[in-house]
């Protein structure tokens, strides 16, 4: 069904970029910047009419009836983007169901945190050009989502990746943020090259990069046929996987997530929490038929991947000091799980984490944000304590991020117990490898629990550590950042009911509670990867504990580990005034590693990548370039100034003459070639 | 008439600029703008309305070969793109180097009007002599350019830039001259058709004396010697058009000369031409991040770019060809941006080393907005033209061989190493000197707005480019394609896809887009 609006979804956004970046540009030298009311009312209201097409286009698409053999979708294709061959490729769009699962939340949480925004950087002197870049990403991340074709998302993949490069270092006279920046849009570019390979290897199978072309065929094509391509098509699949790794900041590509901190924390929460860092399973899911088709071990890499990820980013999480950065690796630790959903093929279950996280992570880092704007630029958890009590932060701040907490927890009803057990649940599904990924997934969860309460404990539970200076000069927080809290904080807790699933039947509640019995999300994406997902599960062998068993079991054991974290991060922080030793230990981690637990990564890459390219430029110039092909060259040119150097020289000597015996020479010819006539 | 008037418009303007203008520079400049835009317009048809165009003069006889040279022009959407890439840039050239020539405006602009002309002719000219004439020829203007206007270390520059270029000729002149002995004539379609029936070890000596010489011209490693000198040295502006513009006459040359007229060596040496190319992408892209002046790094970021472009030729995919065809048309608009931005700053402060700058953006936002968006069209950020144009050479090259792929692809990932350090060393951070540099002036700014909006704006809607100018290099690379083939035994296929249409259940049409 073709809906002629759809481009307008991106186009609001860039030309909220244009008007605004042009705004900073023109005023750039002015003391002030231009007017920040009428900056900021542009930079919100162009998401805002984004969002509200997306509402339309989202009621559109639910009339189209879903039928087996096309999903439901609205397009639009604009023109020939570009022909070459026999390849040849439009520039369109696709709405269906899972990009307006995405374009949702995307153009929601990106106009509620633009909102934020403006209240955050008000007193910024760059209010402008970071308005103007938040609507530049905006534009990219709906392109990515919304693109028809793997060549138009993978515009909005670098274009997310250049606004991430533009916003870490948007402060751009510390180096230090500034080689964050790079480090992110280099580190990306690897994954992006990975991204540009896997597609052409799909090029070389399927001819079209057309999504629903690839879907199509994938799943019309016979089943020896394709066996006979399994090798082209799984090496497709874990090349599109290295640019998911980039993009999403998994292992090993995850070290610029870390040092993306630097950013302004509305960026944190909107690019590096919500949005941005999750097209990595957007990807896999848009791609699920590919995955589908693919040897298992390329699904068995992701859920490796994803769950030592998941992992790893939870025990970081445990020694950071730093809110933001604790925030940071639980992203990339909920970025894990994630991918171990799509790992056992539960597409829909991964994009619901994406989902409920969008929501409770935003709130995380928004509510941090208010703590850090409160404090003065304050991001030092030792520094922090007993914030729950202060009177700027008691109110919203203090129930939206406790609400946040609860979802990521995973305590029963928060958003992030549905998405969470959903996934164990899957994983327990599979006998095997996802049984015993499932068990680490457990702890994992667990350690979730822990960190998170830690957070809690330091900032908001004990008793204050605050310096007295800053303790005299909190800010306040305005409105604008309290509106985004409220609905994000209720986001966190509501979000979950959406695949609520059977488990009001399972648990035998009564028959009140069935009214709840809703699986509209996942009845919502099934066209889109529920064939695949049907196709995956069909090789699996089904774990050892019973489906209506797990139903039950996998909540309560996921509760659980909750529980048992969070009375863990109890019995270390909870008891007393846990405020010395925190506080007066420079860290609570081991040397190197309070900072940056991705050292080890980075001192990795930095031995075997950065310092061998680095050597290898500078041998190539040293070594090739001056002394063989320049040193060669001149040797050459002095043989030839002595042996022929009368006419160079007097060229030389005499430049505005030899120029114009040249023109004079050249007229000679011109002349005697044209009296030959 | 139009193919004649393209040359002679611009040696005229030349003349005008030379004998009528005032000694002062600005209303040089001013003749100079306005002469340039006119013949930009006039060049417009070539791409618009008649895209194939032909004329055909009798000249004169070559001595002592009995062949009959003519005047023969012709235009198809290769040429009449690389047209408009050279018309458009001069204006640009022009505009942009009002600060560095200052006074000597009038020597600028009869330089540049007559290398135009020339640069016109060689791309217009199916006839070996007249393309000869015209290659050979633009060399004066340009060491003009560069020995009037240059650095410091101008004099060797020039020499370099002389001693390579003309060395590669010589052997092309002698080729030519050889060609039209036997064969008897040196027009372009009777030599493609006769040069068959000489015999192969002398077809092999032929095709080396070609593309010795247009390997020097793109440069190809390891022919690249006089390349990042000459780029340091000469003007801004000048290098807009020698890097912009000139440079893509040897990429061309080898399209419309050496794969046409060679198609069975080309095939041979395919693999050679290959691992070159790469040694050239790569290569070039790490030593470019060894570089510590902007200049030289876009010289070695520019022999990486175009040793992309070679690479892609010498697999003769129709993809790649295509993307050749886009990407020397995109690399003209923005090494041209790049290098003009950092002639202002040259300009300004005498001084275009990395670690000579710091904190710029504050300074000159304009110009930093500016070269951050060149750098990024310069690193093939989708969206812009250089996208497409990489897109479909690395396609062609997986289709061929996907390590080839994945190694030039390396580029990729270094093209934007070297580019942001770049940035952030001269834009961001803390200033390094007391000095503040003003801001781009409105005509410094209207020279590179234009390349960036087309930049951007082709990269969006390249149909124009890829459909004329692509589809040309798509069949000049066919017989070399068809040679390979032949060779590896196997039968020409249309496309990789590997499997028969008629497996695709339910799949929609693809639709052709021409």
């Amino acid at each position: 069904m073709n809906a002629s609006y759809l481009w307008l979804i991106p186009a609001l956004p860039l030309l909220g970029a244009i008007i605004n970046g042009g705004l900073a540009l023109g005023s750039a030298k002015s003391a002030n910047g231009p007017a920040r009311g009428f900056v900021a009312f542009l930079a919100v209201l162009f998401p805002t009419l984004a969002f509200v097409l997306t509402v339309i286009g989202t009621a559109q698409l639910s009339q189209v009836p879903a039928r087996l053999d096309a999903a439901p979708a609205l397009v639009q294709t604009l023109w020939s983007w570009f022909s070459a061959g026999s390849f040849t490729l439009s520039f369109g769009f696709l709405f269906d169901r899972l990009s307006s699962m995405m374009l949702l939340f995307i153009t929601g949480i990106g106009s509620l945190i633009t909102l934020y925004s403006v209240g955050y950087m008000w007193a910024d002197r760059g209010f402008a050009r970071f308005m103007a870049y938040l609507n530049l990403f905006l534009f990219s991340m709906i392109l990515l989502v919304l693109g028809a074709s793997l060549p138009v998302t993978f515009l909005g993949w670098e274009g997310v990746g250049l606004c991430s490069y533009l916003l870490i270092g948007f402060w751009h006279t510390n180096t230090e943020y500034n080689d964050a920046a790079r480090k992110a849009f280099v580190v990306n570019r690897i994954g992006d090259l990975g991204f540009l390979l896997g597609a052409f290897a799909l090029v070389g199978v399927v001819g079209s990069l057309d999504y629903q072309q690839i879907a199509a065929f994938l799943q019309g094509t016979s089943k020896e046929l394709l066996a006979a391509k399994i090798g082209i098509l799984s090496l497709a699949a874990i090349l599109l996987f290295v640019g998911c790794t980039g993009k999403s900041a998994q292992i090993p590509l995850l070290t610029w997530l870390p040092d993306a901190m630097a950013g302004p924390t509305p960026v944190s929460a909107l690019i590096h929490a919500a949005t941005m860092v999750t097209s990595g399973v957007y990807l896999l899911a848009r791609l699920s038929d590919l995955y589908a088709v693919s040897a298992p071990w390329v699904l068995g890499t992701i859920l490796i991947i994803g769950c030592a990820t998941a992992v790893f980013g939870a025990v970081a999480g445990l020694f950071q000091n730093d809110i933001k950065k604790a925030l940071a690796y639980s992203t990339v630790s909920q970025l894990g799980f994630m991918f171990m959903a799509c790992g056992v093929g539960a597409f829909d279950v991964g994009l619901f984490h994406v989902f409920t996280h969008a929501f409770f992570k935003a709130t995380l880092f928004l509510g941090a944000g208010a703590i850090i704007h409160v404090l003065h630029h304050e991001q030092d958890m030792r520094k922090m304590g007993g914030l729950a009590k202060l009177p700027q932060l008691k109110g919203v701040v203090y129930f939206a991020m406790f609400w946040a907490w609860v979802a990521i927890i995973g305590l029963p009803l928060g958003a992030g117990f549905f998405s969470k057990d959903l996934i164990l649940e899957r994983l327990f599904d599979v006998a095997g490898l996802g049984t015993i990924i499932g068990v680490i997934a457990v702890f994992t969860a667990g350690l979730t629990a822990v960190y998170m309460t830690r957070v809690m404990y330091l900032a908001f539970w004990s008793d204050s550590r605050v310096d007295s200076d800053t303790k005299h000069h909190l800010s306040s927080v305005p409105f604008t950042m309290q509106l985004p809290l409220v609905i994000l904080g209720i986001g966190s807790i509501v979000t979950g009911i959406l695949f609520w699933n059977e488990l009001p039947q399972a648990l035998h509640l009564p028959a009140y509670f069935h009214r709840f019995s809703s699986t509209l999300f996942q009845d919502w994406l099934f066209p889109v990867v529920g064939t695949a997902q049907a196709a995956i599960s069909a090789h699996h062998e089904h774990g050892a504990i019973d489906h209506h068993m797990l139903l039950w079991l996998v909540p309560v054991i996921g509760s659980s580990a909750a529980v048992i974290g969070w009375f863990v991060a109890r019995s270390r922080y909870g008891k007393g005034p846990i405020g010395r030793s925190v506080a007066e230990e420079p860290s609570s981690a081991p040397y190197g590693f309070g900072a940056a637990w991705t050292f080890a990564f980075d001192r990795v890459y930095d031995v075997l990548v950065v310092k061998p390219v680095k050597a290898l430029g500078l041998a190539l110039y040293w070594l090739v370039e001056l002394a063989l092909v320049s040193g060669g060259t001149y040797l050459f040119s002095l043989a030839v100034s002595l042996t022929a150097g009368g006419l160079v020289g007097v060229q030389r000597s005499r430049l505005r003459s030899g120029l114009a015996m040249s023109m004079l020479g050249l007229a000679v010819i011109l002349v005697v070639l044209l009296w030959n006539v | 008439m139009l193919l004649l008037a393209l040359i002679l418009a611009p040696l005229f303007a030349a003349a005008v600029a030379f004998f009528a203008s005032g000694k002062d520079g600005d209303s040089s400049f001013r003749l100079g703008l306005f002469l340039s835009l006119i013949i930009a317009g006039l060049g417009v048809p070539l791409v618009t309305c008649c895209p194939d165009l032909s004329l055909s003069l009798p000249w004169f006889s070559l001595w002592g070969t009995g062949a009959e040279v003519k005047l023969a022009l012709a235009s198809d959407g290769l040429s009449g793109w690389l047209v408009q890439l050279v018309t458009w840039l001069t204006p640009v050239a022009i505009l942009g180097s009002r600060g560095a020539v200052k006074e000597r405006m009038r020597d600028f602009i009869a330089c540049v009007f007559v290398m135009q002309a020339l640069m016109i002719g060689a791309l217009l000219a199916r006839d070996l002599v007249v393309f000869y004439v015209c290659y050979e020829g633009m060399l004066v203007p340009m060491l003009a350019i560069i020995c009037l206007f240059g650095g410091d270390d101008r004099r060797t520059s020039a020499l370099w830039f002389f001693l390579y270029t003309m060395l590669g000729s010589v052997m092309m002149l002698v080729g030519i001259w050889y060609l039209a002995w036997k064969l008897h004539t040196t027009d372009l379609a009777a030599i493609v058709a006769g040069v068959k029936t000489l015999p192969a070890d002398v077809q092999g000596w032929l095709f080396w004396a070609f593309a010795l010489a247009f390997a020097v011209k793109v440069p190809l490693v390891p022919l690249h010697g006089w390349q990042a000198r000459t780029y340091a040295e000469t003007p801004g502006a000048g290098v807009v058009l020698l890097a912009g513009a000139m440079a893509k006459l040897g990429v061309y040359g080898f399209l419309r000369f050496v794969l046409p007229i060679f198609p069975q060596q080309s095939a041979e040496h395919a693999g050679l031409f290959i691992i070159l190319g790469l040694i050239a992408t790569v290569g070039g892209a790490l030593v470019a991040m060894a570089q510590d002046d902007a200049k030289r790094m876009l010289a070695y970021s520019s022999l990486s770019h175009l040793g992309l472009v070679m690479v892609g030729i010498f697999t003769f995919e129709a993809t790649a060809l295509n993307g050749a065809a886009v990407q020397m048309f995109a690399h003209g608009l923005s090494v041209a941006a790049l290098f003009l931005l950092v002639s202002y700053i040259e300009n300004r402060s005498r001084s275009f080393g990395l670690d000579d700058f710091g904190g710029l953006i504050t300074q000159t936002p304009v110009l930093g907005f500016l070269f951050i968006v060149a750098a990024l069209a310069s690193a093939a950020l989708p969206g812009t033209m250089n996208f497409i144009g990489e897109f479909e050479l690395l396609l062609g090259m997986y289709a061929l061989n996907p390590w080839i792929s994945a190694i030039a692809g390396i580029s990729v990932i270094l093209g934007v190493v070297y580019l942001l350090i770049l940035i952030q060393k001269w834009f961001f951070g803390k200033a390094r000197s007391n000095e503040t540099l003003a801001d781009v002036s409105v005509s410094e700014a209207l020279a590179v707005l234009p390349l960036l909006l087309a930049s951007f704006f082709f990269g969006f809607y390249p149909a124009p480019v890829a459909s004329q100018a692509g589809m040309v290099a798509e069949q000049l690379g066919a017989p070399a394609r068809a040679k390979r083939l032949e060779m590896n035994g196997t039968a020409p296929t249309a496309m990789p896809a590997a499997l028969p249409p008629e497996d695709v259940v339910a799949a929609p049409e693809l639709t052709p887009a021409r």
